[in-house]
């Protein structure tokens, strides 16, 4: 599939999103309407901005209609879900603080009910019409963040630079002077932390989310230690591709953090053939 | 001159002592140790707390024969560079880290042929009066990049 037809598809999928949006919006006031609420302008044109707004700001933080996401089914409605969660809270909170305007509190409900029918049909039709296309899964690019902490765990993150060749990557670390070791590239610290200090495990958590929300990639890679695992956390509840590396330095059993990161990691790859087993991936080491 | 790496997790005293006494018997050499502050101080090597990346690179590319913890950091390094490594692994017996992982990664290096392992005091000592200063040479070498099946691997996910 060319670039053209990749932003016809992409403009479609987020144009039709957004009438379906605008559609529930409409069925759910008549609904309330006809069961003796009556609405007028004053209230309904705010809320219709909301939900502009807050689906703009949930698709955006999702990803849903980037290049990366419409190549898989599976991304869209990872995507989609979490998009649709993300909206309803939001303008769940924007009906809250304006109760005074006189939106049923069951309007959430009705309007949540339509939305969630009319994307599951929406998202149906995608899954009969995505065969049709024919994506080259070579071209897909992704927003890579790397992960890692001072040390081991930067030298081996270092040593899949070829991976990042020619790639859109940003690499998180937790001393400024590494800036040197990837030239070039975007990089970012972030204060460290440990299982000891529990203020600075909440500093980190902080810093690695919004580095996040800020550069919004579709995947995430790391090495290890806590600033990794926390990206991997952070990750999974945003629907980012994540991918945990073990270290080469855990040769007997996997690290308390790998094993973690097996809980909530997409990939975790272990560089000992012998702690390979079906959720473990071994495809050689960084030696 | 000789490089040693003891980590800036925790202290390492045993290595740093070990190489103290080592030094004293050879003070033609010049010995320079990375190392955490801790109760030991040492009188024969020179001691720096935390080293730049790119002066770490050139203390490895400086160094005639490496002794190290057993992080993976300073052992790739000096496996990419070619020089001599001696790894000392710390052992949670005297506190010297959270886990036996060191030991395990001590073992699997030194089975597989990638560096020379000691595993106490007296061992370092025999191994360093074995190799220094005639008997330089690495046991093994890797190239400057991890192999391409792991690359290819991640490539491979990130892409399907």
């Amino acid at each position: 599939m060319l670039r053209p037809q990749l932003f016809l598809l992409r403009f479609l999928l987020a144009f039709t999103d957004f009438i379906l949006l605008n559609l529930c919006l409409f069925a759910g006031f008549h609904f309330s309407a006809k069961y003796g609420f009556q609405f007028n302008h004053q209230s309904t044109f705010p809320a219709l901005v909301t939900i502009w707004v807050s689906w703009f700001l949930s698709t955006n933080i999702f990803r849903l209609y980037s290049e990366y996401t419409v190549y898989k089914l599976q991304d869209i409605y990872k995507a989609t879900w979490r998009s649709m969660v993300l909206h309803v809270a939001l303008f769940s909170i924007y009906l809250l603080l304006t109760i005074h305007s006189g939106f049923p509190s069951y309007f959430i409900f009705i309007y949540s009910l339509f939305i969630i029918s009319a994307f599951f049909f929406s998202r149906i039709l995608c899954l009969a019409f995505m065969p049709l296309l024919n994506f080259d899964f070579n071209n897909r690019k992704a927003n890579i963040l790397a992960i890692a902490s001072v040390g081991g765990h930067w030298i081996e993150l270092l040593r899949i630079m070829p991976l990042f060749k020619e790639k859109d990557v940003t690499f998180i670390s937790n001393k400024p002077s590494l800036k040197d070791t990837v030239r070039g590239y975007k990089f970012y610290t972030v204060p460290d932390a440990n299982r000891d200090n529990k203020f600075n495990l909440i500093r980190c958590i902080l810093s690695v989310f919004a580095f996040i929300l800020f550069l919004r990639p579709q995947v995430i890679i790391t090495t290890g230690a806590a600033p990794g695992l926390l990206g991997i956390l952070i990750g999974r509840i945003l629907g980012i591709k994540t991918i945990w590396i073990d270290s080469i330095a855990n040769a007997e059993k996997l690290s308390l953090s790998g094993l973690i990161a097996l809980r909530l990691a997409d990939r975790v790859y272990t560089q000992w053939e012998h702690l390979a087993n079906p959720k473990v991936v071994f495809s050689g080491n960084i030696l | 001159m000789i490089f040693v790496t003891a980590g800036t997790q925790l202290p390492f005293d045993r290595l740093i002592k070990t190489i103290d006494e080592i030094a004293s018997e050879f003070p033609d050499t010049h010995f320079v140790a990375q190392a955490l502050e801790s109760d030991y101080k040492a009188k024969n090597i020179e001691v720096l707390k935390f080293i730049s990346p790119t002066d770490f690179n050139s203390y490895i590319d400086n160094a005639e024969l490496i002794i190290s913890h057993a992080g993976m950091g300073t052992i790739i390094s000096a496996l990419v560079k070619q020089k001599p490594i001696i790894v000392m692994p710390r052992l949670t017996k005297y506190n010297e880290h959270r886990n036996e992982h060191q030991l395990g990664t001590s073992k699997k290096m030194d089975s597989l042929g990638y560096v020379d392992v000691v595993y106490d005091e007296q061992e370092l000592i025999i191994k360093f009066r074995h190799m220094w200063p005639k008997n330089l040479k690495p046991r093994n070498r890797i190239g400057e990049a991890a192999s391409e099946e792991i690359i290819n691997s991640i490539n491979n996910f990130i892409k399907y």
